[in-house]
């Protein structure tokens, strides 16, 4: 299955198209229309009336019919929530904190690390099922705290992406003139440089020396380093799907009636809007999450010794001909974590966006 | 003091009388092919490849057969003998004079740089002046001893009014403040090698400068690649001229990947200044054990704290920190590479102390929890927060891992900063800094306790003294105790380390060995791992 570009654009759900394939579809013989104006509604006869389905009810309807996507969306979830488990997993099963170090003990009458620094491998006991690292952290207690650290970095910066690429995209396409003046090329310009070598370099220079009152070793920082660098990719197509939505018919409506700007681009354009940025949700997503992988990785992410999935596989290379399960199980979550956002991505895409089933299906 | 006095002395303390680590090997020149080339796998980058400002190991291995000083250290020898001093551009080791305040050099005739310069006495006297210009790291080596280093280095002097020198004669006469007896030792460091005088004064970090040794730069990519080839004007009888004709060194931060380089035979020499990953080294053992020792070397591994302020202004702050460490858990992180210890002088050096001394806990046991958990009570220092510094590289990132995790068991709240290991030093070093407490190793420059214990002086500058311990005491002893040839002198030398133990000045954790790791393309039994240089590039040859 392929993973949508987050440089494309989702067409609109709520186009001619979308309607026949939707109504076909969905066999409720309701058509949804193109944009839906959200002022001046106009009296319809009684009679006349038929019973709606709303477009995000309708795709809701189609995804729930695309059991591979809601298969791996009860995947993301059980990861999310084995993750979430994981204080409850280091106090009352391995008894042991993410970062607290046996160098020098044992466990089943074996060393967990060897004299000659070997860490021991997988035990699938309650001490040290997946094993320890160099420095006799239990990693599967680290896993589900590395987990953790990379979804929390993965939410909040896709929340700095939908806050922010909205924002920017709808400044730049519904004012257009100076502030799209200021703001396009500001996106070009982040969007110019490869996400991985601008984050580490961002990354190398504010872990060291933090941003303000924030320290250098917060987890915000990789969080807003890479909610930046991807604000582009949404605010790019925003700005775009703005600029064709200001030139509708209820948009014009809406300055007729003498609405300000901004309640315009909040309650007539944002909506509108609103499917675009929906798709883009758990793209941004996986995508957060592979390059605060990256960064970790690196060195430009998150900082030691906390863990996440990233800095797991990175600590974990030196030993891959002795312990390959260091790097290999945290980058099996990750796999498998990114994987799961992605195929539930492209089912909410299809979802809202039928023609591209129509267009695969032809 | 005279100058066979100290000649002896400087035998004597060359042969490391006292040392438990090693006995001296010359290497055989049996199977050793002359010509070809050689690549030496690195993790880290030297610094500079000015030795007029680099002090690191990495650079020492390469500009210490570009840049050949007035004296050096014997090579083709293994073990302590490799610290025997020889005459290099000096026809022999100085005279001494004015109560050993005075030293005497005569430079050889008929020397010549790689580019055919000739070189003369003044030379050496641009060479010192450049270095307190740069600044070299240890130009607190000449600046602290030789009158007039210091205002010359401050702007206030011309020149250096305690080193004169005459071309015509070859004659380069040194005066010192008061004697001192490393001085010697300083002279046979590549950093006092002469330089041409139209040298820069200023860090040549892609060019190195024109040299004297046995090989000159053909090419340096900083941080990157370091390429030495043959100089064909060098000409000092009794020194190695070399085997290859080209050595290129090779940085790669992933050390695991230049270890299996070289045992896939695809690089030729594990540079000795990185770790082998435990990962790789029972398949070194067993596949091959032929061209593979670990050697003890005189070095010492620490945490500095910085004793000026809170919370490591704090004696029992620091014990507690001293009784908390687990020696045995930092030479696992190792790959089992260290001889745990919490003394700063090495087991080769005159005035190494037995480790059964060691007042917080027993550096072949378990850490002293209990008595860590006290002191840190008494201390009053719980919740204080600390940075803790340290290198990216293996083992020193897992070190750093260990030694935060130690502090936050004490109480601390403890947070890393994880620094390149290319600038690890010089960030920590930077007088703007001021770090709260970190990782620092020393490995021996010269055979002198002064070396060591100079890590922690009063007025070591902030590129060696990264804590900024400044103790009266500890200041006077050393004062009193350099002057003196370090054999009639041990046991004070061995007073002043436990004194700082007991300081808690600094967290020694042990002395490592350093990996003799080859490709079997290369003459295992003709290189040679020195003390001084670790890989002595004179030494390394293809098989014939």
């Amino acid at each position: 299955m392929s993973e949508a570009s987050p440089r494309s654009q989702p067409a609109d759900p709520r186009s001619p198209a979308d309607a026949t394939a939707g109504d076909v579809g969905d066999g409720g013989g309701v058509a949804v229309g193109p944009e839906k104006p959200t002022t001046a509604p106009v009296a319809e006869p009684a009679a006349a009336r038929t019973v709606g389905v709303g477009p995000y009810r309708l795709a809701l309807r189609r995804l729930r019919r695309n059991k591979v996507a809601l298969g791996f969306l009860g995947l993301f979830v059980g990861l999310v929530v084995l993750c979430l488990l994981a204080p409850i997993y280091s106090s009352d099963v391995a008894h042991m904190g993410p970062n607290a170090e046996n160098i020098t003990g044992t466990v089943g009458g074996k060393d967990i690390v060897s004299p000659d620094g070997v860490p021991i491998g997988p035990t699938f006991t309650r001490h040290y099922f997946f094993g320890a690292d160099t420095n006799g952290r239990d990693l599967a207690v680290r896993l589900l705290y590395g987990g953790r650290t990379s979804l929390e970095i993965g939410g909040i910066a896709t929340a700095v992406i939908i806050v922010f690429g909205t924002l920017v995209g709808l400044l730049a396409g519904y004012s257009r003139g100076l502030i799209d003046a200021v703001l396009r090329p500001l996106m070009e310009l982040i969007w110019s440089f490869p996400p991985v070598l601008l984050g580490v370099a961002v990354g190398t220079a504010l872990a060291f020396g933090g941003l303000g009152p924030i320290k250098g070793n917060s987890l915000l920082i990789p969080s807003f380093i890479i909610g930046v660098i991807y604000i582009p990719y949404l605010g790019k197509p925003i700005r775009g799907e703005v600029l064709r939505l200001r030139e509708q018919d209820f948009v014009d409506a809406a300055r007729v009636q003498g609405m300000s700007p901004w309640r315009i681009m909040l309650s007539e354009v944002l909506p509108n809007a609103a499917s675009t940025i929906i798709v883009f949700i758990p793209l941004m997503l996986a995508n957060a999450i592979l390059l605060e992988a990256y960064l970790s990785f690196l060195g430009a992410g998150v900082q030691a010794p906390n863990a996440s999935w990233g800095t797991l596989i990175s600590d974990g290379l030196n030993y891959i001909s002795t312990t390959p399960t260091l790097s290999l199980i945290p980058g099996a979550m990750l796999v498998l974590t990114v994987l799961s956002i992605n195929v539930f991505g492209d089912g909410v895409r299809d979802a809202l966006d039928p023609r591209v089933q129509v267009r695969i299906k032809t | 003091m005279s100058f066979v006095a100290l000649a002896s002395i400087v035998a004597i303390a060359a042969c490391g009388s006292s040392s438990t680590s090693s006995s001296s090997t010359t290497s055989s020149s049996a199977g050793a092919k002359q010509g070809g080339t050689i690549t030496i796998a690195s993790g880290t980058a030297p610094l500079s490849a000015d030795q007029g400002l680099d002090f690191t190991t990495q650079g020492n291995e390469l500009y210490s057969v570009v840049n050949m000083p007035l004296l050096t250290f014997v090579r083709g020898v293994e073990g302590t003998g490799g610290s025997k001093i020889i005459p290099a551009l000096a026809t022999s080791l100085p005279t001494v004079s004015n109560g050993g305040k005075t030293y005497t050099f005569h430079l050889r005739s008929g020397l010549h740089y790689s580019n055919g310069q000739p070189i003369k006495a003044s030379d050496v006297l641009v060479a010192l002046e450049r270095d307190l210009k740069i600044p070299w790291q240890s130009a607190s080596f000449i600046s602290a001893y030789i009158p007039g280093a210091m205002a010359y280095a401050n702007g206030k002097a011309k020149t250096i009014s305690g080193v004169t020198t005459n071309d015509a004669t070859g004659t380069i006469t040194v005066n010192l403040v008061h004697p001192f007896a490393p001085i010697v030792d300083i002279f046979a460091l590549p950093g006092t090698a002469p330089v041409p005088p139209s040298t820069p004064a200023k860090n040549l970090a892609s060019t190195g400068t024109i040299g004297d040794g046995p090989y000159m730069w053909s090419s340096i990519t900083a941080e990157h690649q370091y390429t030495l080839v043959k100089n064909p004007k060098f000409d000092v009888p009794g020194l190695p001229r070399g085997y290859a004709d080209k050595i290129v060194y090779n940085v790669n931060s992933n050390v695991l990947a230049n270890a299996q380089a070289v045992l896939n035979n695809s690089a030729d020499v594990f540079d000795p200044g990185d770790t082998i990953p435990a990962s790789v080294l029972q398949q070194i053992k067993s596949q091959a054990s032929a061209r593979y020792q670990a050697q003890p070397l005189n070095s010492s591994w620490y945490f500095w704290f910085a004793t000026y302020k809170k919370p490591f202004s704090n004696l029992y702050a620091r014990q507690a920190v001293l009784a908390a460490l687990d020696d045995r858990a930092l030479s696992r992180v190792d790959s089992g590479f260290q001889t745990p210890d919490c003394h700063l002088i090495p087991f080769g050096i005159i005035g190494h102390s037995n480790p059964s001394n060691c007042p917080f806990h027993n550096p072949n046991g378990p850490a002293n929890l209990t008595l860590a958990k006290q002191l840190m009570a008494k201390s009053g220092m719980a919740g204080t927060a600390v940075t803790v510094y340290g290198e990216e590289r293996s083992p020193r990132k897992q070190y750093l891992d260990y030694f935060t995790s130690v502090l936050n068991s004490l109480g601390f709240k403890a947070t890393e900063k994880v620094v390149n290991s290319s600038v690890y030093f010089t960030t920590i070093g930077a007088p703007s800094l001021k770090p709260d407490v970190g990782f620092g190793d020393w490995n021996q420059d010269f055979p002198n306790p002064w070396d060591f214990m100079e890590l922690f002086a009063g007025d070591a500058g902030s590129s060696l003294n990264y804590g900024y311990v400044n103790d009266p005491y500890y200041n006077a002893q050393l004062v009193k105790l350099y002057q003196q040839t370090p054999a009639s002198v041990a046991s004070q030398w061995a007073a002043l380390d436990q004194y700082a133990v007991n300081k808690g000045y600094y967290a020694a954790f042990g002395h490592e060995a350093k990996p003799k790791f080859y490709s079997n393309r290369l003459s295992y039994k003709t290189g040679t791992l020195s003390v001084e240089y670790l890989t002595d590039v004179t030494s390394l040859a293809l098989k014939k």
